[in-house]
């Protein structure tokens, strides 16, 4: 019965101890996610890979192209970029935007989804994404659904 | 009627009057007979001289435009940091056909200097541009390229000219390049005058002396044995595809060789003939005229081919089979020397180039399938995607250009693999030799471009495709989708599951038992742990969880139909595929979430290089990305710890599963890292069994197409932190711990703590937990 009580006490006792350590600022917290030794370490890209010269060189031909109003050449010119470099979010967009000048909605708007998914949480491509989303969305005609993703996605001035 | 009989009266009086003249002498009557059969005759003969000028008159402009679609490979990409050696790029040109020259004189020639490569480059009409013939050079540092320099300073970017990997002749077999006059060399174009037709630019179309001679030979040895036949007439004889030497043949032949004389020009008249003449055969494929000829013989153009290299291919024109250079290079090397010293006679060629040409060896590629590329599977890919739009006769007639996705040196790598291994499998497990078959499917993880695909053991053999016709059991592959439909309910890959013997009585059916491969269950277990070591009864008992009809609608998203079996033995995989449609299911996964339709054409140009049609990258989202990453990285541990760590690239960055039908009569695996996709199967036609698991067969496949080529490491978007499990129990671990993986999951702290190992939980997070419990 005493030990009973004895062990009652001690609980509330480290109830309320528990209670103020709850409420103190929170201890540095032991990484448990670390390089994990037991597999090969997959490290995401902070930043898109930096687009090389090659590349440079496609997408300044396909811009000449759209300037020309080229646009099939434009989207080959992408695709042969996209064909180095297939995990690059940005190039995606611009060959959505480049399907999206040709006519081609469905296609530009699921060109601008694969985008948003290689974006994944690196702000400044997802946001471009998605702002080539709310393109596409409004060349459809969803004029409320592109203002809603522009509202969102628009870039924060400094 | 009375009138009438009153106009006939007076006729008849002139009749009688007619027939009181004096008979005629009997040598008029003849001449008249002479006069109106003549005129029968003439009007016969002219009759029949029309009827041929309009047959041949449109077989020959039927044929002088009349062009099989070419298809091209992907062209090798050239750039600095593009991952090629110095060694790989002398390969590349050399099966390109480009040959050795220090002067680097024509297009179509290299040279090694130290670690760097001068190439002199063809001119190529892309799809978006035209490229001139140019000299380069390409700078190596290690196995990538360090610098590209041109005339103008340094270039960012450029392609080698794509390899020509086929194209699409007609049924009857005939397949042949069209030239034009000034694609003709003019050494072969004299060259062939000299050799088959010496009075080709005077005669009428036919030589009356030749066939006169022809004729006398002919009645002297008691044989029609000599044709007597110039230029064009062969070219009539090549329109017919008729052997046959009888009179009334020649006769016709010489009256169309008349007519085309006429109509024609004599330019005109030889391009056809070099068009058109056939050169060779190769299985069901008839190599006609000279331009496929070079590069059917020396996988180079025309315009490239040496003295001796044309006059080998003009010995030929006298007998494709007498002559063959593959099967009788020492009478073809004879017959080539005879018509060298006939050129050099004739001042075709001088006294240095004679002596040159008939010191080289015959010359021909090592065998006629190493000439150019030539891969029936792939190709029947092609025409699949190409059907809706064009029909045969546009494929076979209109000269369209097609550029293709594939990669002829991983079709190679591949190919090679198969053949290796399913030789070294057979002779390991003592299988009858020959008994296996493949089917293999490489394809860019992001856009589905197929870069190659393998029907069979053989390539470069026209046959069964099993890539895209063999439907089989898929076995544990299909398993990825049941954990898929779990993770969209809510569950994580740390959720638990049993791993329970169970029964399963179906509505109208018979009880199911399914069981583990080993017969042993494990109890409570992580998915992960699940997936990884392919555990049946877990799978089959997430499966009821989640409901099978789930499953079977997300089988269809992902596959583009529904399954065709409506039981829960789907869990396991009792649904056939084909490779293609198993390429088309883990696409979904390799592209973090889209249904990526596996492609082969990039686009179609007609003959002036207008664009037709262009095929982009075809996906649709299917799969949300949160949830691809967890099945993605799910099928990393696979690799790691599960059901494919026996292949040396396990932990290397790979993602992948293994699949074994019942019985072992199937052996499959797909996986893919950062680049490619990959698709195996590994099984007997007649369905028998193998006695082989996904490991032991589909995997050391591709284990030794990795081998081949660099891994790329799997690199996921950036998303969600990874948290450390315990791989057999799923209890949240320090990453220092034994035996822990790294996965996504929701929220890390409503995982349960492996005790005594490193973690402590936050204080809030334990109340939280113990005021949830």
């Amino acid at each position: 019965m005493v030990r009973r009580f004895i062990q009652g006490v001690l609980v509330a006792l480290a109830a309320m101890l528990i209670a103020a350590c709850a409420s103190a600022p929170t201890p540095p917290e032991v990484r448990d996610v670390s390089e994990a030794p037991i597999e090969r370490e997959t490290t995401p890209e902070a930043t898109p890979p930096p687009s090389n010269a090659a590349t440079r060189t496609l997408l300044a031909a396909a811009d000449e192209a759209t300037q020309n109003h080229n646009h099939t050449d434009a989207v080959a010119y992408l695709e042969r970029a996209i064909r180095l470099d297939s995990r690059n979010s940005d190039l995606w967009v611009r060959l959505s935007s480049a399907h999206l000048a040709k006519g081609e909605i469905e296609v530009a708007r699921q060109h601008a989804r694969k985008a948003i998914a290689l974006a994944g949480s690196h702000e400044a491509l997802s946001r471009s994404a998605w702002l080539q989303l709310a393109d596409v969305e409004e060349a459809d005609g969803n004029t409320r659904e592109a203002r809603s993703l522009r509202r969102r996605y628009r870039p924060v001035r400094s | 009627m009375g009138s009438s009989l009153a106009k006939r009266t007076p006729k008849k009086g002139k009749r009688s009057k007619r027939t009181e003249r004096p008979r005629k002498s009997w040598w008029g009557r003849l001449f008249r007979f002479g006069v109106y059969t003549g005129f029968l005759v003439s009007l016969g003969v002219a009759g029949y001289l029309l009827y041929l000028d309009r047959n041949i008159t449109k077989t020959f402009e039927g044929r002088r435009w009349s062009v099989p679609a070419q298809l091209y490979a992907r062209p090798t990409e050239l750039y600095p940091t593009a991952r090629i050696s110095l060694v790989e790029l002398e390969t590349e040109l050399k099966r390109l056909g480009y040959r050795l020259d220090p002067n680097l004189t024509t297009p179509g020639t290299f040279k090694r200097r130290g670690r760097q490569l001068d190439i002199h480059l063809r001119d190529f009409r892309f799809m978006e541009r035209h490229r001139s013939a140019q000299r380069i050079t390409v700078y190596f540092n290690g196995d990538e390229i360090r610098q590209l320099t041109g005339r103008s300073g340094d270039i960012p970017l450029l392609r080698l000219d794509p390899a020509v990997i086929g194209s699409f002749f007609p049924s009857h077999g005939e397949d042949r390049i069209i030239l034009t006059p000034d694609e003709v060399p003019e050494l072969l174009a004299e060259g062939l005058k000299a050799i088959e037709d010496r009075g080709f630019d005077k005669h009428v179309g036919f030589s009356l002396r030749g066939i006169l001679r022809a004729l006398v030979a002919n009645i002297r040895s008691g044989e029609r044995a000599q044709g007597g036949s110039t230029l064009t007439q062969q070219l009539v004889k090549s329109y017919y595809l008729d052997n046959r030497r009888t009179y009334e043949r020649k006769l016709q032949e010489v009256a169309m060789a008349f007519i085309l004389d006429a109509r024609f020009s004599k330019e005109d008249i030889l391009t056809a003939y070099v068009n058109e003449i056939f050169l060779g055969q190769n299985g069901a494929r008839a190599i006609h005229g000279f331009g496929l000829g070079a590069q059917f013989y020396f996988n180079k153009p025309l315009t490239e081919l040496d003295p001796d290299e044309i006059a080998t291919m003009i010995s030929i024109i006298r007998g494709p089979s007498f002559y063959n250079p593959f099967r009788h290079p020492e009478r073809a090397l004879e017959r080539r020397n005879r018509i060298l010293n006939t050129f050099h006679k004739d001042g075709l060629i001088d006294e240095t180039q004679f002596n040159v040409a008939v010191a080289q060896p015959i010359g021909v590629v090592a065998s006629p399938n190493s000439a150019g590329a030539y891969y029936p599977a792939f190709l029947d890919q092609v025409r699949a995607e190409l059907k809706e739009v064009y029909d045969s006769s546009d494929l076979s007639s209109r000269g369209l250009r097609i550029f293709t996705t594939i990669d002829p040196r991983l079709q190679d790598d591949v190919q090679r693999s198969i053949t290796r291994t399913l030789g070294q499998i057979e002779t390991d497990r003592r299988i009858d030799s020959g008994a296996l078959q493949a089917a293999a499917i490489v394809a860019d993880t992001q856009t589905g471009e197929i870069q190659a695909l393998v029907g069979g053991r053989k390539g470069r053999v026209d046959g069964f495709n099993r890539a895209l016709s063999a439907q089989r059991p898929v076995g544990s592959l299909i398993k990825p989708v049941v954990y898929l439909v779990a993770l969209e309910q809510g569950h994580h890959l740390a959720s638990i599951v049993k791993d329970e013997p169970l029964t399963l009585t179906p509505p109208n059916g018979q009880p199911w038992s399914p069981k583990n491969f080993d017969g042993e269950y494990r109890g409570d277990l992580p998915l992960v742990r699940a997936l990884a070591q392919s555990l049946n009864l877990a799978t089959v008992h997430l499966g009821t969880t989640i409901g099978l009809d789930h499953v079977q609608n997300r089988f269809a998203d992902l596959v583009g139909r529904a399954p065709r079996n409506r039981y829960p033995s789907l869990l396991l995989g009792a649904e056939d595929l084909s490779p293609m449609e198993m390429l088309g299911l883990y696409g979904n996964f390799a592209s973090n979430g889209f249904r990526t339709r596996p492609k082969a054409v990039i686009a179609v140009l007609d003959e002036r290089g207008r664009p037709l049609t262009h095929h982009p990258f075809d996906l649709t989202q299917t799969i949300q990305s949160g949830d691809v990453a967890a099945i993605n990285r799910a099928l990393e541990i696979v690799m790691a710890k599960g059901t494919g760590r026996s292949s040396p690239f396990a932990r290397q960055g790979i993602a992948g599963k293994t699949g074994t039908s019942n019985d072992n009569r199937d052996s499959w695996f797909a996986g893919f890292d950062n680049t490619y996709l990959s698709v195996v199967w590994v099984g007997r036609d007649d369905n028998e069994v193998t006695g082989l698991t996904g490991a032991s067969g589909a995997l050391r496949v591709w284990n030794n197409i990795a081998r081949q080529q660099p891994i790329t490491p799997l690199q996921h978007p950036p998303g969600p932190e990874l948290v450390a499990v315990e791989f057999d129990t799923g209890l949240r671990a320090a990453p220092s711990c034994a035996d822990v993986v790294m996965i996504p999951v929701p929220d890390k702290y409503e995982l349960p703590i492996k005790p005594g190992c490193g973690i402590r939980t936050r204080v809030r997070d334990r109340i939280r937990r113990w005021l949830g419990n």
